[in-house]
């Protein structure tokens, strides 16, 4: 494992590398802190530039936006009460709070701290979690990936949304796009309708920066009319000692800190879930285990490090079971894991065979790039507030256009141009309808998976069922399948029923 | 006043980010984005002057992989022969077919060209498209991959392709042989069964490292692919070489006993070949004939190609390339039935 580490920190310590990272950690907390961008914006955009770099330095430049990203929400969310990205929701109920009593300095620092141990955290989590949890995939076949793709089909569907409905509606909508072209095992055409551009199907990219970056300018400059300046509150930060609070404030924290991580962690190793979910949920967990409820939301930095280290937290979680298995845990994993296809690289258990340097390079940037993160978001906040500042309609046709741009140099076909296109105007009447887009791209990405598993399987087992119910590890997973479903039913038909009484009161 | 300058400033921030996103994007797109609209008239088909402006190499499958592994390595070798950049670009799509018809599609005129392999025929047997290598300028194969190989995992019983063909005799049908339907091990796993007369499960278990994935948790029982895609795995000892489907032993890793030398008569090969659209001045064809064979000629190509995938050069100039194309394709027209596994 040393010898390991070793590897991929000679690839990434050089001064290209250490370039990459703080190029992107600084670009990625501009996405997040700015809201209407996002994280997933941030990578769709770099993607299609990263392939033309070695594998090593894309990857680099990938994982520290993503960092970036997540925890660059705490900014807006803090000073204005907007979060950044989802990932930073709960960050405003204590975050805003506290700049409202003057505290905005304390509360930044608090922030952007426990950004930096969740990610640390998690990270450990993952250099540990990750090689183990490969070495027993590496004996997976394909009845077991069948049941794992089962598995986190229904994960992603009752947990992503508000409605179990239409969360399984968008990732059987994302299984249904992905069988467009030829299938994999007997290149059968499958909806080409005659056309030699369809048989290749629709590219996870493309689909990707349509769902992702292009629906969500759409929806940002429908919103932006309505939406006043984005005025920050004017924070002192010159005078501030350290990072604003004291060691006695950060050591009370601790065993909130270690939860929220812990919390984190889980739900972003969960498939098809990540920081978004991660942060309110844990909000919740802390606030319930508080000695003083009552005073979540007023202002207090439990709530802050609660969401904050969570969120973060949920990066390392999140890569868990795209190194491990080839899945991603969340939709900003999902680009990470197109990146990483068009190096040539398959992300899962092989991966720890045979690209060990990009495995550990990843590891030393999430270290190298939460420092990073601690280091810019802190001492470079004022220009990160101004940018804030910025008015959305310079940004969003500049984004735009990029974006389209970008998928086009990727494979060079104009047909993924028109892919991005379809793909953003349908995000953009997912989110008129509330229905959740993750799913969807999950459904994409793992409905293949699930097929090609069940057919190979067949072919394996020369038609009988029989070894999907007998191997352990597919068993477990197909129970832990019907399980969640019934958890998510069950969940939602409370909550409804919670929801009707409210409104009869 | 003040807070006017400030966005000033920060417009000008962004838009020095966005130049230079445009300036990478530009370094993996721009060429061939020019090539398009440049392509008009004044230089094009005129073959002496040949060639005047960068060419693009489109590889019909993403970056990473054997094609593009070698159609790179020759562009870069082919830069200062003949003057001009070279530029790979990735066409990926429909097991090869999306990058052939851009190219079978394109214009006539020297500056578009595609690298590809046997699976350009294969592709029209199984019936993915209704053209082969004939609706092409085939100018010549820089590559030929002689180094199929079948391994088992190193902890089963096998150690000659006899213990493997015994066992396969006493369980008709039960051994898992790994290809993919309609591609072209499955066709070599068809052979070995003609003539050894037996029969395997042939079972689709993905590419090449999902099928080293496969071997190494024996999920199937022997694995047909070139040497290079499993060499990590037979370098650590994990998988066993039983043979070597080539009419000579390798000079690379010469324990190796070809299936022939064990009394199976199988070659199987497949040569990676440059073609040009239909109609292209044949000077244009000979040039770049000539070009790739000084490539294939180098002493830092060779090591490039024995690194990488453990081969040696072999080069074929256009006449010996349409020769073997064109007896490849009679080969495969007539053992189709064992192609579409019926």
């Amino acid at each position: 494992m040393l010898e390991s580490f070793i590897i991929g920190a000679q690839a990434v310590i050089t001064p290209m590398g250490i370039g990459m990272i703080i190029f992107g950690v600084t670009l990625g907390i501009i996405f997040g802190s700015i809201p209407g961008l996002s994280a997933t914006m941030a990578l769709a955009l770099f993607l299609p530039i990263t392939y033309s770099m070695n594998p090593i330095a894309g990857i680099t430049l990938l994982v520290s936006l993503y960092i970036g990203g997540i925890s660059g929400g705490l900014i807006s969310a803090i000073l204005t009460r907007i979060p950044g990205t989802p990932s930073s929701i709960a960050t405003c109920f204590d975050g805003y709070p506290m700049t409202e009593k003057g505290e905005g300095a304390k509360a930044l620092g608090v922030g952007i701290v426990f950004s930096f141990i969740g990610t640390l955290l998690s990270t450990i989590a993952l250099i540990f979690i990750s090689p183990w949890l490969a070495n027993i995939a590496i004996q997976f076949g394909s009845y077991e990936y069948f049941a794992v793709a089962i598995f986190s089909m229904t994960m992603m569907a009752g947990l992503s949304g508000k409605s179990i409905v239409k969360g399984l509606m968008s990732g059987m909508f994302g299984a249904m796009f992905a069988t467009v072209g030829m299938d994999s095992i007997g290149s059968v055409r499958r909806y080409t309708f005659g056309s030699s551009e369809m048989m290749s199907g629709f590219s996870i990219l493309p689909v990707l920066i349509g769902l992702f970056a292009i629906a969500e300018i759409l929806i940002t400059a429908e919103r932006a009319k309505h939406l006043k300046d984005v005025k920050p509150i004017e924070v002192d930060i010159k005078n501030i000692k350290g990072f604003g609070f004291s060691l006695k404030e950060f050591f009370e924290q601790k065993w909130n800190c270690l939860i929220s991580t812990f919390v984190g962690l889980g739900i972003g190793i969960l498939p098809g879930i990540g920081g978004g979910v991660a942060n309110v949920l844990n909000y919740g967990v802390i606030k319930n285990k508080s000695k003083h409820p009552e005073k979540f939301g007023t202002g207090i930095i439990d709530g802050l490090v609660a969401s904050e280290a969570s969120n973060n937290a949920a990066i390392g979680g999140a890569l868990v079971p795209l190194l491990a298995l080839g899945i991603p845990g969340d939709t900003v994993t999902a680009m990470l894991l197109g990146g990483l296809t068009i190096q040539g690289i398959s992300p899962g258990p092989l991966m720890f065979i045979q690209n060990v340097d990009v495995v550990y390079s990843i590891f030393i940037t999430m270290i190298l790039g939460s420092i990073a993160m601690l280091l810019i978001e802190f001492y470079g906040l004022r220009g990160f507030v101004a940018l804030l500042k910025i008015p959305k309609y310079y940004l969003l046709p500049a984004i735009f256009v990029f974006c389209v741009i970008g998928a086009f140099g990727i494979n060079n076909r104009i047909f993924d141009v028109w892919t991005v296109l379809l793909f953003g105007t349908m995000g953009y009447f997912f989110n008129k309808m509330e229905i959740p887009a993750s799913p969807f791209i999950l459904g994409f990405i793992i409905g293949p998976m699930a097929e090609i598993n069940l057919r190979r399987g067949l072919m394996f087992s020369q038609g009988s069922f029989m070894p999907f119910i007998t191997s352990p590890v597919a068993v477990f997973f197909l129970v832990g399948a019907v399980i969640s479903l019934t958890f998510s039913i069950v969940s939602q038909y409370k909550r409804n029923k919670r929801e009707e009484l409210s409104c009869s009161n | 006043m003040k807070k006017r300058n400030q966005i000033k400033k920060f417009m000008s921030l962004i838009l020095l980010v966005a130049m230079i996103t445009a300036i990478f994007v530009g370094c993996s797109s721009d060429q061939g984005v020019q090539e398009t609209s440049e392509n008009d008239d004044t230089s094009s088909a005129n073959g002496s002057e040949w060639p005047t402006k960068p060419i693009q190499l489109i590889v019909p499958f993403n970056a990473g992989g054997d094609t593009d592994f070698h159609a790179r390595t020759y562009a870069k070798y082919l830069e200062p022969i003949l003057g001009q950049p070279v530029v790979v670009m990735n066409v990926a799509g429909a097991n090869g077919s999306a990058g052939t018809i851009q190219v079978r599609d394109s214009k006539a005129d020297g500056y578009t060209a595609l690298f590809f392999h046997d699976s350009m025929l294969m592709n029209k047997v199984v019936g993915v498209t209704d053209f082969a290598h004939e609706a092409l300028d085939v100018a010549a194969a820089g590559i030929m991959d002689n180094s199929y190989i079948l391994a088992v995992n190193a902890s089963s019983p096998y150690h000659t392709l006899d213990d493997l063909i015994e066992a396969a005799k006493e369980n008709p049908g039960q051994l898992k042989y790994a290809s993919s339907i309609g591609g072209y091990t499955y066709y070599v796993g068809a052979l070995l069964e003609e003539i050894a007369g037996v029969s395997f499960n042939k079972v689709d278990a993905g590419g090449g490292s999902d099928r080293n994935a496969a071997l190494l948790a024996n999920q199937i029982d022997t694995n047909v692919n070139p040497y290079g895609v499993m060499k990590p795995y037979i370098d650590s000892g994990d998988f066993r070489v039983l043979a070597l489907f080539s009419a000579n032993r390798s000079g690379l890793f010469p324990d190796v006993p070809t299936a022939i030398e064990q009394g199976y008569n199988l070659v199987a090969r497949r040569a990676y070949f440059l073609s040009f659209p239909k109609g292209i001045d044949p000077s244009i064809i000979e040039k770049m004939s000539n070009a790739m064979e000084e490539v294939s000629q180098m002493s830092e190509y060779a090591d490039d190609v024995s690194t990488a995938y453990g081969l040696e050069p072999d080069f074929l100039n256009t006449e010996e390339v349409n020769e073997y194309l064109d007896n490849a394709m009679e080969e495969f027209m007539a053992d189709q039935e064992l192609i579409l596994g019926n």
